[in-house]
Order: C-alpha cells, then structure tokens, then sequence
C-alpha cells in the first residue's frame, strides 16, 4: 500500500515537473512553431477607440503577408472600410534587420517611410507599425522569469529584451505564454523607461487553424499612457498563398486586389 | 378547509422561505425557456427560409458547418437532370464581417431563378441583370447597416449600390445582403463556386428521401439534407442543442436538490403537526398527497416565475447585436408547455421523499416531539 503510494506520488511530482519544466527555448520553439508561415491573406476587423471617446471607430482592413525562411518579411495592410479612407495602405518591409516602408493614400498619394515611422499607428490605430514587423520573440535575449495564471489559463512569463543594434521602439517585451498551447496570451510593451509598459495586448480568443495550431484571433491593445484602445479581430484568413513579387511594391500598394 | 387551501396556508407560513425557493427553481426553469427557445429558435431560423423559397431539398458537400464548403457549380446542372426534380438553384453563402457590423450573411444567388422569388420588395427595387453591380438588402440587414437605395455599401475590396429592401419572409433572409450568384464568386474569387444548391421537387415525383438518395448517388462526396432538416442534421447545431439541454437538466437538477431541501426542512418543522393529523385519522395516503402537492404548488408557480423570467431574458438577447438577422428565438406553446411540465416534473421528483418520510412518521412519537 506504502509503495503503490509513494510510486502515485513520484509520478504526480514527475507530472508536475514536466509542466513546469519548460525552458524559455522550448516555449519559443513552441510559440514559432505554430506561427504561419510563406504566403498569408487576412482579413481583420479593427475596433478602434481613442482616449476618451466612447464610441469605437470600425476599420475593416486587409493583409497580405510574406515571410522569407531567412528572415526577410514583407506586409501589405490596406484599409476598405470606412468609406472615406479606402484605400489607404502600407507597405512595410524588412531584409536583413532593416526596415523599409512606403504609404499611401489617395488623397495625398504615396510616401515613404522612415525608420522613425515604425512608432506610428497603424491607420492611426493603438496597434504601431513596431508591433506589426517586429518579431519580439525572435530577439537573442530571452528570459524565463516566472509563471502566473491568467484567469485559469497557467502561463509562463518570458521577458524579450532588445539587442542594441534593434531599431525597435520596444526595449523590454514580457510575454505570458499558455504553455499547453503556446498562445501569446498577454503582452508588456516597454520603452527606455522598463517600469512602466507602454501598452499591453490582451488576447481575448484564441482559434485553433487547420495544422492544428492555436493562434490568437482576437486581441486588444491598450495604451497605458491614454488609455485608447484597438481590438483586432480576424474575420478570416488563408494560408500558403503564392504572391508574386508585384504584391509588394509601391505599385501594389495603390491598387485594392484581394487573395491570389 | 380543502386539501388545496391546506397547501397554500402551509406555504404561506415560512413566505420569505417559499419565495427564495420558488426564485431557485425558478431560474433553472428560465434557463430552460432561455437555452431551448434560443436552439429552437436557431433552427425555426433557417428553416423558415428554406420554407419561404420553397425548397425541398438541399445539395451541400459532405461534412463542414452551417456554411458548407463550396463546391463546382456544373453539379446543380446534373442535379437539374435526375428524376423528380422540378427546378435548382445555386446559392454561394458567405459569412463576412461588412463595414461596421461583426458578421452578416451574404447570398449570391443563381440570377433569374426561384430564389428571389420570396423576396418582397419594401423601398427601392430588384436588380435588372445578373451583371448590374448592385445588392438588395434584407430589411434587418438594412436597418443594421444604417443603409437606403441610393446608398453604396462595401463588399471586401468591391463596392455596390443599395438598389432594394426586401422582406424574405425569414429572419435569415431579413438579415441577409442579396447579390447575383456571379458577383459573390467575383467578389470572393470563387469562380463559378457555389456552396448550396436549392431544388424544389415536382409535386407528382417521389417522395423527397427517395431523389435525396438519387441526387447522392450520382453526385459523389455531396450530402442531400431534406430542407426542414438541414438544421437538425448539422453537427454544430446538435452540439448547441446537447450544451442547451445539458446546462438546462444541470440548472434543474441543483432546483430539485433545492426543493427537496426546502420540502425536507418543512416536513422536519411540521413533524408533531402531522403526528397529530395521524393521531385524529388522516390517512399517510393523504399526509402524502399534502406534501406532494406543497412541493408540486412550489414549483408550479417557479415555472410562471421561470416562464416570464426566460423569455425576459429571450427579449433581450434578441436585442444583442449578434443574434440580430441570425436567430428569432422561438417562444411557442410548446416550449412554455414543457417548461411548466419539467417544473411539476421537478415538483413531485423533489416533494417524493419528503412526502414518503412523513408516511413512517409514528404518530405517539411525533406528538411527544417539542
């Protein structure tokens, strides 16, 4: 009785090592493995309310992303809706750490982007142009530094620091990872000053995809300064898309065409 | 004094006791109205719209969620082909979040075919040609996207004029966008896709099992749903109606336990009481018949307070912006019926021990009880 009782006991303290028992590697070997890759096509629905309005402002927007095995990524967002700004765009890119971007709009055509724009909302949204191209967790400092529960979701706490060379406007990024999923499921954002976040992201539902990996489809980005708000729901979406080199430039970015 | 009046009278002792146990069983009793009508009404929904098309039968392929898969158009050709079948129409449904509203579907349908037919014209008018780049809108749909003929609305990256508001007949219908089948397929680069095929059988032909069986022969990997059906037989709506029910037995079960405790705590208070009605020759049938009808009384009127309580909180949803143009909760007879029978039901099932404890009650014993 003794040993039937010491053996459950043993392998319930193993059980519960192994869940523990995560390095910041393997969480993030995790969280990339369930990141699509090559050729996406998105359609989101953004929620945008300023600093003390109450009263949202919908865009409907389109993606079209890219992303090279070495590294190199490119995104085309383009805005439908409202009726107004249709057709406003970015192109955002990024080969060998450097980024590169052009704008447009129809109203006062296209411009290109510095790397000082990477702080600017996207479509004047709290979700920046930063938060969009940089691919925090594949920073070279990454630190396991704790696990907390997220309502009843346990997550480990993985603080992302940025190389000296990163031309993000994030230095410090901690992450609560749902280690059973490997979902995002919230996000610190901090800049020079590493005591106070300059926004959080919440994910607020998760989606399980085709290749049967958990992605967060809906999230919100708060601004801790102001308080305003952008909540990003993907409506629908579709992955290993061929895009020609053609989807990607300037040219792309001034005509509306959906997936391929 | 009635065995009835008896009844209340005891009720009516301990009020503020009977009032919490009736709001108790009363809200698993709402949450039976609210959870059913709600999977009843999700149903009656799309039901009504293939009721008010006229559909018998409905092609879709085999496995996936309300809005199949899609599929080559040239199948609703070899459907027009098979025996008994009087007329198809190919349907291209999408769900797609348009301008400001989350979620709304968008019906491409088959360009002169019975598909509009049901479609009443309320302001503006119906589109001239399959090729006219224009939508009609469901009167929900309408009122959801704040929009008039005249208007132009954006579909994905194409934008339409409003040229009509149609009343369909059916709260899916009301809530749709309505386009030319070619449009949608442009519009969602699914050329000459479709995801439904609508057939209306000949009045003299077989009966509607026996042509769903030919059209699934000769079309491999399609699913043939006879149209009053296509709701029951979708998974995602089984799984709604089991979560449905099972929350509801959950909420009626912790209503019973409840009962029963407010029945066993009555009957512990009243021991000398019935021994004393024992004593002077009541019959323990009759102890049992009291007791039963004080819990069934109970829970009698927690079902009125359930009723009204479920199909407040059904007005309301309805309200919500999700459920608009998707589900018309359906609050019938037949609902309100069960709901009070599931409370008698829980009436006896929580008043029966209690009741058969006070038949062994001995009558010197209990008489002796301070």
């Amino acid at each position: 009785m003794l040993a039937r009782l010491t053996t459950l006991l043993l392998l319930a303290a193993t059980l519960a090592a192994t869940a523990q028992d995560y390095t910041a590697e393997q969480l993030l070997a995790g969280v990339k493995a369930a990141r699509p890759s090559g050729g996406i096509y998105a359609r989101l629905r953004m929620s945008h309310t300023p600093a003390g309005s109450t009263k949202p402002e919908i865009l409907q927007v389109q993606v079209k992303r890219r992303i090279a095995p070495n590294g190199h990524s490119e995104h085309l967002y383009q805005l439908l809706f409202p009726a107004n700004r249709k057709g406003e765009g970015l192109l955002l890119k990024i080969s060998d750490g450097q980024f590169t971007g052009s704008s447009h709009s129809p109203s006062s055509g296209t411009k290109t982007l510095q790397p000082s724009d990477r702080s600017l909302g996207l479509f004047a949204t709290t979700l920046s142009i930063d938060d969009v191209i940089a691919e925090f967790l594949d920073w070279p400092s990454q630190t396991l530094t704790g696990t907390e529960n997220l309502g009843n979701i346990p997550c480990h706490i993985i603080e992302s620091k940025a190389p000296a060379s990163s031309k993000s406007t994030a230095r410090l990024v901690r992450s609560w990872i749902d280690a059973k999923r490997f979902v995002t499921q919230k996000m610190q954002v901090f800049g020079s000053d590493t005591t106070r976040p300059l926004k959080t992201v919440l994910t607020e539902k998760v989606l399980r995809n085709k290749t049967g990996y958990y992605l967060p489809v809906t999230f919100t980005v708060t601004d801790t300064a102001t308080g305003a708000q952008t909540t990003v729901e993907g409506v629908r979406s579709d992955s290993d898309l061929t895009f020609p080199d053609t989807a990607f430039t300037p040219e792309a970015l001034q005509t509306l065409t959906t997936a391929p | 004094m009635t065995l009835l009046q008896l009844t209340l009278k005891n009720l009516s002792r301990r009020r503020v006791r009977t009032a919490l146990t009736i709001m108790g069983i009363g809200l698993g009793i709402g949450a039976v109205v609210a959870l059913l009508g709600l999977a009843w009404g999700l149903e009656a929904s799309w039901t009504d719209a293939y009721k008010v098309r006229k559909t018998d039968l409905v092609v879709r392929r085999s496995g996936g969620g309300l809005i199949a898969q899609p599929f080559p158009d040239s199948a609703s050709e070899q459907v027009a082909q098979i025996p008994g079948v009087s007329q198809v129409a190919s349907l291209l449904t999408e769900v797609l979040s348009i301008e400001s509203v989350p979620m709304m579907v968008v019906s491409g349908r088959q360009w002169q075919s019975f598909l509009w037919e049901n479609l009443k014209i309320v302001s503006g008018r119906l589109p001239t040609s399959a090729d006219e780049k224009v939508v009609v809108l469901g009167t929900l749909a309408a009122e959801m996207l704040e929009k008039k003929p005249g208007d132009k609305i954006t579909i994905e990256i194409d934008e339409f004029e409003v040229v009509g508001i149609a009343d369909g007949g059916a709260v899916v219908e009301n809530g749709a966008i309505m386009i030319s089948l070619p449009l949608l397929q442009g519009v969602m680069q699914k050329d000459k896709m479709v995801n439904f095929i609508n057939v209306r059988l000949d009045p003299k032909s077989r009966d509607p099992h026996t042509v769903s069986q030919v059209i699934q022969q000769h079309i491999p990997g399609c699913r043939v749903d006879i149209a009053e059906e296509v709701l029951s037989q979708s998974d995602g709506v089984k799984t709604f109606k089991a979560m449905n029910w099972g929350t509801s037995i959950i909420a009626l079960l912790v209503g019973t336990f409840g009962v029963m405790n407010t029945m066993f705590m009555s009957v512990f208070e009243r021991t000398r009481e019935i021994g004393i009605l024992l004593a002077l020759g009541w019959k323990r049938s009759r102890i049992l018949r009291m007791i039963l009808l004080e819990s069934v009384t109970l829970c009698f009127a927690a079902g009125i307070v359930g009723i009204i309580a479920g199909i407040a909180l059904l007005k309301i949803l309805t309200l919500m912006p999700w459920m608009q143009g998707r589900i018309e909760p359906q609050i019938t007879i037949e609902l309100l019926s069960l709901a009070l029978g599931l409370a008698i039901a829980v009436g006896v099932a929580s008043g029966l021990y209690p009741a058969l404890h006070c038949t062994r009650i001995n009558p010197s014993l209990a008489i002796r009880q301070v």
